[in-house]
């Protein structure tokens, strides 16, 4: 059976999120294995719920958030970026595919561009296959 | 050299202001070469001791002092200072209320190398000092020379800081320290697959005591969010509000579960570990946790330009990286 | 004594908009709608331009707020039939005629529709389709009631029968009532061109001819063929579509004017046919191509360039019918004739004032124009001849929704301006029954699932969902709804919140950003706290964008199923309600902020009015005449005098503002001259900071002293400085590369100099190199009045444009000439150049200050570009003027009274109630660390001391009114010690394990 991956974009509610809107009310087509969470601002994206998600068996996780200075709570998006920085270079330091962990700035006018990426992003997991190193093992 | 750095210890513990209340130092450990920490009032200055084995952190002493009135004084390495320093930003200790007895430290010595070292049984150690680049060791009227490098605690060759930088009275001439992530550089070079079988081997060994995080000076959270065995509950406690606590695992303890654990707890740490090294030694599987810290200290410290003098913690700190 | 109430004539969007702005702002409205249902034409639109938002999506939440408002009184299916009395008090008598159904029985169930056995023409699908004689006119409508249309029922009984409800009444007759209000607005908006007028496009003869809103139902989700396109002769696809333009509009033989909206829905129409046929062949018949509203440019080039929509400049002159069914289409195009066979045909056809509108002048003492639409001022663009009645929308003008809209909002700001006393008095405040405490009960959910007509259920199995969710844990309870935002289908929900026992909802429908407020009001209204309430997006994240209906539907389950796991958690939270000052900002003193300003002190606001430059005026300071004849001049001194003579404005003149903080209703502002630094305090924001011309680096502009702009032209003709022999070229600086946007007023501007040259001096030779003419509207006469007047217009490819250049120090204009076929070389005295409007440079960093976006372009970005033209996202701040987008003297003051009347519906109030979705501490689990304090982007916590039993202990404490919820306090904190309520660490985490766990349900 071909790889079916698991993405879950955490999408903040007033860039990526109505960007995402904006993909389907423009029928922008793209794979279906990406889940949106809704969240107010990419700034609030716990690291926690990134690294809950791989062990729950996720295969990529986006963290989708305002452009730089486009953050409707100003810097929320910065501090997004910086925890990003953080989980990524500990992911990659302890030999996780760090690939399968990314951050998107998408604007509320980018429902192409959201769904190019979503695309994109789903083509690189099914290149990279299964993410098996975090899943939880079930005993 | 400890001899003398005791007495001047003990010099200026006896000139403390007279509303310092206790004093955090070093004591002799029954049956054992090295010190512990112990609270001391005033009038027991000569309990103290001091010695390449009084390795310990007081921070975490210090802050739960703060509860009680009056003066603290603390004896403080490099790294002690760190963490006052850490626990200060996060309003935790009050200055004000601290006397730091700041030492310069040479690096302080770990016991799991010395206790391979040492020809003697460790209760008839009578002394242990530092001269130069050996450590004297007297037992039964012998005496055994150890090259300071065999013995010493890894992370003190990285110590970016081993005088305190602020210290009411310091002991010892200040001593100048590096930045150093050679070790980390080295590692990074592995190929992603070594690099983790390498944490697969550390993380398979973790059996999730969490006596790492128990000795941290920093982690003082009551309740922690990766730690469902750690829950503020009383018996009185309804089982919905503690289903109801945060938590990102369950008390399953396979390598990538105990994986996620140490990831989120060195997560936390970022910008605040004082790199003391209490988490190592604590660890009864002798896991190389410092290499996470460090590795995330070296991220603050290039990509965020963070330095630990800065007022605002790490975490909470607005950075505006330049894209890309 | 005035009377604080209004009667708004018409439930479109015009009157919908008008109507809630003043009911937000304390007045009674009246909305009298001559049809059954309120809505008006948007509700028969599948798409809106230039954003394809679903017409129906973005109008059904503001229905259903009329619909609900405790303030508005919907007079529906009756007509005005006399006024007496005057501004501040008329009586006003209307004729409700009856519906012969009993509204307050009816359910809006639909059995008697479904029983009727008439089958009727449907007026709502444009004839495309049947209806029964007891109907409802869409499925979304307000009031949801059904009604007999008498003319076609032929009194079997049936209905009455089946009606479980008693709700039929063959015997209700037509009821005559008074009403006493203050002001009018009239809002009726237009009627479409009879087609059949021009007979030689076949229109009523060939039935493959229709007309654009015929081809909009065809196209709708909801139309006759469910989203199919489908021609009437075969019920085939058309493959080959064409669009002929300008079809009654710009016409000697029917209507002069242009209907301005006709380019651009047929640019809609051409993307939407292409994304239902992808394979068709779409062509567009224009004259020119009038796509100049804000966005609208780069929407007609994206037809162009990305569907392959192909424009034709040419004038269709018959059709004609094959025996197929297929018509054959003559036009002429660069001077020749051709001939061309399409599958079915499209009318673009313009607007016509409405059939009453001869009545409603009678009846109101107002005076019409010369086309029969209400006659207005140029500088009273809202206001009809008879003070106190005001019009807005296509009653005075054709235009597009946001025009209309923003025009109703300044007619509520001038319609409650003269009634502002009684602000407050004939209102009545919505009670809501009181909320059940749910704390304590375990999780009872419900769930519902929409169709959406076919949007969803066409590729996700709503039903099979529905089923799903009632597998999960805690849903005592599951349903599939058509429209669940619809009115019966929210009594539904209600009932099911009463019959079950519900305290948590879930709906999987479309997107919490539009739809959201709308349930969580149904929530209310069963007696649940409005937050117990979680929305699954499975139409905009699901059906939309994908296409394999299995997977669609398993992926609807997934979300559905996290929905369900963070509704779980969800707990009651309480509306955060902050004072609001009652005074206001204006940065920009030019003729927006200026009107704005002072609207806002007749109304009582004292305000604060903020210019960069040393005096009032902006760019209305360059503006000598206008092209209908008044005097700008005029205006703007007086403007200049109200305004510095008003004791509520306080005028800063070399002014900026330096920072801005706070929220809605509570903002501190420092306002830095070369004197001062005042703070002050104010409730509202209003961004009226204007454009500037482009500088031309074409054309030897700044080069040579005889190539000028407009506004450098118009300045010489004032100086008397007339020259013989000028050349004008159009589009300079805007419909390029850089700047993609259409600067909308410089074919006016050229024509108007031109017209002031040729009468100023008689013999000058005028030449205009264009590339369209947009003199939309009624400006269309001044273009014919100037090609009457020999003002020569030529058009130019922009791949091929103008070359300007100078030989032994004359100025030669090269450029080719495409009826000649020619190139065309001459040596005119001057040559004009219609610069671009661009934005004001200051606009980024207000932008920064105020935390609201701009566009690609670089001016203010809405906060919807259909239904929200002069808000912003942020709440509290509004935008009037061409800092929007350029436009016009009337269009500016428009928005200025349009961005007053926003302004007023927040400082109109004592308090104003805030969402509760705000970061709060766990106490128990806070140790004070402060790193959420230092982290928060607006200030938001502070550590405080509580004493408790254990003595005094130091937390954290979030200041609600300032907290925005924005949550970066609770990913810095370690312990998840401070949330935000309906983001928990753990509902978040819930829904991350729910996604995943949906296969192990499904294999249970």
């Amino acid at each position: 059976m071909e790889f079916d991956p698991k993405i879950i974009t955490f999408a903040c509610n007033w860039c990526s999120y109505a960007g995402a809107d904006l993909a389907g009310t423009s029928r922008l087509k793209y794979p279906d294995n990406v889940k949106i969470i809704r969240v107010m601002c990419s700034g609030m994206v716990n690291p926690g719920w990134v690294l809950r998600a791989f062990r729950q068996g996720a295969d990529g996780v986006v963290i989708a958030g305002c452009h730089p200075g486009d953050c409707h709570y100003t810097v929320g998006n910065y501090y997004a970026k910086k925890r990003y920085i953080l989980l990524k270079e500990l992911l990659k330091f302890v030999g996780f595919d760090d690939e399968r962990f990314k951050l998107l700035w998408a604007s509320a006018s980018e429902g192409k561009l959201f769904a190019e990426e979503m695309t994109a992003f789903t083509e690189k997991i099914k290149e990279m296959g299964p993410q098996e190193k975090l899943r939880r093992k079930i005993e | 050299m400890n001899s003398e750095t005791l007495e001047k210890i003990k010099e200026e513990c006896r000139k403390l202001p007279d509303d310092v209340s206790y004093i955090v130092g070093f004591v002799k450990k029954q049956g054992e070469p090295r010190e512990v920490l112990k609270v001391l009032k005033p009038d027991e200055i000569d309990r103290l001791s001091y010695s390449p084995l009084s390795f310990n952190n007081p921070a975490r002493i210090v802050m739960d002092l703060m509860k009680t009135d009056g003066k603290i004084a603390v004896i403080a390495k490099g790294c002690d200072a760190r963490a006052l320093k850490q626990l200060e930003k996060e309003e935790k200790i009050e200055r004000n209320r601290l006397y730091i007895i700041g030492i310069s430290c040479p690096g302080v010595i770990d016991y799991r190398k010395f206790r391979n070292a040492v020809k003697f049984r460790l209760p008839e150690i009578e002394s242990v000092e530092l001269v130069g680049d050996e450590v004297i060791v007297k037992a039964n009227g012998e005496e055994q020379r150890i090259p300071f490098s065999e013995v010493i605690f890894e992370n003190c060759l990285y110590c970016e800081q081993p005088t305190p930088k602020d210290y009411d009275v310091l002991i010892g001439e200040p001593r100048e320290g590096k930045l150093d992530f050679s070790d980390i550089e080295e590692f990074e070079k592995l190929d992603r697959e070594e690099r983790w079988s390498y944490w697969m081997d550390v993380f398979s060994k973790c059996i999730r005591c969490h006596a790492c995080r128990q000795v941290c000076p920093l982690c003082y959270c009551e309740e922690c969010l990766v730690d469902p065995s750690n829950l503020a509950v009383s018996p009185m406690t309804p089982a919905e509000e503690k289903a109801a606590y945060p938590r990102v695992l369950g008390k399953t303890v396979s390598a990538s579960d105990n994986m996620v654990y140490h990831l989120i707890r060195v997560l936390h740490h970022a910008g605040r570990c004082a790199g003391c090294g209490e988490c190592e030694r604590a660890c009864p599987m002798e896991l190389p946790l410092l290499k996470l810290e460090r590795k995330l200290k070296k991220v603050v410290y290039e990509v965020f330009n963070y330095s630990p003098d800065e007022e605002i913690p790490f975490l909470s700190k607005l950075d505006i990286l330049p894209e890309g | 004594m005035p009377v604080g109430a209004v009667l708004v004539i018409g439930g479109g969007i015009a009157g919908i908009q008008s109507a809630l702005d003043l009911a937000e702002s304390g007045f009674k409205v009246y909305l009298l709608e001559k049809l059954p249902a309120i809505g008006g034409r948007m509700s028969q639109l599948d798409k809106t331009f230039p954003t394809n938002d679903c017409s129906m999506c973005i109008l059904s939440p503001k229905l259903n707020e009329v619909g609900r408002h405790e303030n508005i009184e919907i007079i529906n299916n009756a007509e005005l039939v006399g006024v007496e009395g005057e501004a501040g008090d008329f009586k006003v008598k209307i004729k409700k005629k009856p519906l012969y159904v009993d509204p307050v029985k009816c359910t809006g169930c639909g059995a008697c529709s479904e029983a009727c056995p008439v089958s009727a023409i449907d007026e709502y699908n444009e004839g495309l389709s049947y209806r029964s004689a007891i109907f409802l006119r869409y499925p979304q409508a307000v009031p949801k009631v059904y009604s007999i249309d008498k003319s076609k029922c032929i009194g079997c009984g049936i209905c009455q029968n089946v009606c479980v409800a008693k709700a039929i009444d063959y015997n209700q007759k037509e009821e005559e009532i008074t009403i006493n209000v203050g002001t009018i607005i009239l809002t009726p908006g237009g009627k479409l061109a009879d087609a059949v007028k021009r007979e030689e496009y076949g229109y009523g003869v060939f039935p493959n001819v229709i007309t654009s809103i015929q081809f909009e139902r065809l196209l709708s989700a909801t139309g006759p063929f469910e989203g199919h396109v489908a021609r009437p002769s075969d019920g085939k696809e058309p493959k080959k579509i064409g669009i002929i333009q300008c079809v009654c509009s710009r016409d000697a033989k029917t209507n002069e004017y242009c209907s301005s909206v006709c380019c651009t829905y047929a640019t809609k129409h051409a993307i939407i046919a292409k994304e239902h046929i992808p394979d068709a062949e779409i062509h567009i018949f224009i004259m020119d191509l009038r796509t100049f509203g804000k966005g609208f440019e780069e929407y007609a080039k994206r037809a162009e360039e990305e569907y392959g929509v192909k424009y034709h400049r040419g004038r269709v002159s018959v059709v004609m019918q094959k025996k197929n069914g297929n018509l054959l289409l003559k036009y002429e195009k660069d001077g020749r004739s051709h001939e061309e066979e399409f599958d079915l045909v499209v009318l673009s056809v313009g607007f016509e004032p409405p059939e009453d509108m001869k009545r409603y002048a009678e009846n109101l003492g107002i005076n019409l124009n010369e086309y029969g639409f209400v006659e207005t001022d140029s500088f009273n663009p809202i206001s009809t001849s008879k003070p106190g009645i005001y019009v807005a929308g296509v009653a005075s003008e054709p235009k597009d929704i946001p025009e209309s809209v923003a025009q109703a909002s300044s007619a509520a700001a001038k319609a409650s301006s003269i009634i502002a006393s009684e602000r407050g008095k004939l209102i009545t405040k919505k009670e809501y029954p009181p909320e059940r405490d749910v704390t304590g009960e375990p999780p009872r959910i419900g769930v519902f699932v929409c169709h959406c007509g076919i949007n969803i259920a066409s590729v996700v199995d709503v039903e099979r969902v529905a089923e799903f969710a009632k597998t999960l844990d805690d849903v005592v309870f599951a349903d599939h709804l058509l429209f669940t935002c619809s009115a019966d289908s929210q009594e539904r929900i209600k009932q099911a919140i009463r019959d079950y026992n519900l305290n948590r909802i879930v709906v999987a429908a479309c997107t919490p950003r539009t739809h959201e407020q709308l349930f969580r009001n149904t929530l209310r209204e069963a007696g649940l706290n409005p937050y117990l309430f979680e929305f699954v997006n499975i139409r905009e994240h699901c059906s939309w964008v994908h296409t394999d209906k299995e997977r669609a539907t398993k992926k609807a389950m997934e979300l559905v199923a996290a929905g369900v796991a963070k509704a779980r958690d969800l707990e009651p939270l309480q509306y955060i309600e902050v004072d609001v000052t009652k005074k206001a900002l204006v940065i920009g003193g030019g003729l927006a902020g200026m009107t704005a300003a002072l609207e806002l002190a007749n109304q009582g606001v004292e305000t604060f009015l903020v210019e960069k430059e040393e005096k009032l005026g902006g760019n209305l300071q360059h503006i000598y005449y206008t092209i209908d004849g008044k005097d700008p001049q005029e205006l703007l001194r007086e403007l200049v005098e109200k305004v510095e003579s008003n004791p509520l404005i306080k005028v800063y003149k070399n002014a900026r503002v330096e920072s801005i903080e706070g929220f809605v209703g509570n903002y501190t502002s420092r306002i830095v001259t070369e004197k001062s630094v005042e703070e002050v305090q104010h409730g509202v924001v209003i961004v009226a900071t204007g454009a500037k011309e482009y500088k031309p680096k074409e054309y030897l502009y700044g080069e040579h002293p005889r190539v000028v702009t407009q506004v450098e032209f118009e300045h010489m003709l004032i100086n008397k400085d007339v020259p013989n022999d000028v050349i004008m070229i159009q589009c300079v600086g805007s419909r390029n590369e850089e700047r993609p946007y259409c600067s909308r007023i410089c074919c006016q501007t050229a024509i108007k100099n031109a017209l002031k040259l040729k009468e100023l001096n008689p013999d000058a030779n005028v030449m205009i190199l264009y590339r369209d003419i947009r003199t939309y509207g009624f400006l269309e006469k001044y273009y014919k009045e100037a090609a009457e007047k020999g003002v020569v217009f030529v058009r130019y490819d922009p791949d091929n444009p103008p070359k300007v250049r100078v030989e032994d120090g004359r100025l030669v204009v090269e450029f080719y000439d495409e009826i000649l076929e020619d190139t065309i070389i001459a040596e005119p005295e001057y040559v004009v150049l219609s610069a671009a409007t661009v934005p004001n440079d200051e606009n980024e960093e207000i932008s920064k200050l105020l935390k609201v976006p701009l566009d690609a372009n670089g001016f203010f970005l809405e906060a919807h570009p259909k239904l929200r033209p002069v808000d912003f996202a942020t709440e509290g701040v509004f935008l009037a003027g061409i800092a929007h987008s350029p436009r016009l003297i009337p269009e500016t003051i428009s928005l200025a009274y349009a961005a007053v009347s926003r302004a007023l519906t927040v400082l109109t109030k004592d308090k104003i109630i805030m969402e509760a979705t705000k970061a709060e501490v766990v106490r128990e689990r806070c140790d004070a660390c402060g790193m959420c304090v230092k982290a928060c982007p607006v200030n938001a916590i502070e550590i405080t001391e509580y004493e408790t039993r254990a003595g005094v202990e130091r937390k954290a404490a979030v200041n609600k009114a300032v907290c925005l919820g924005c949550g970066v306090c609770s990913a810095t904190c370690p312990k998840a010690a401070i949330v935000v309520k309906g983001f928990t660490f753990n509902q978040i985490k819930d829904m991350v394990d729910a996604l995943e766990e949906v296969d192990a349900i499904l294999a249970r």
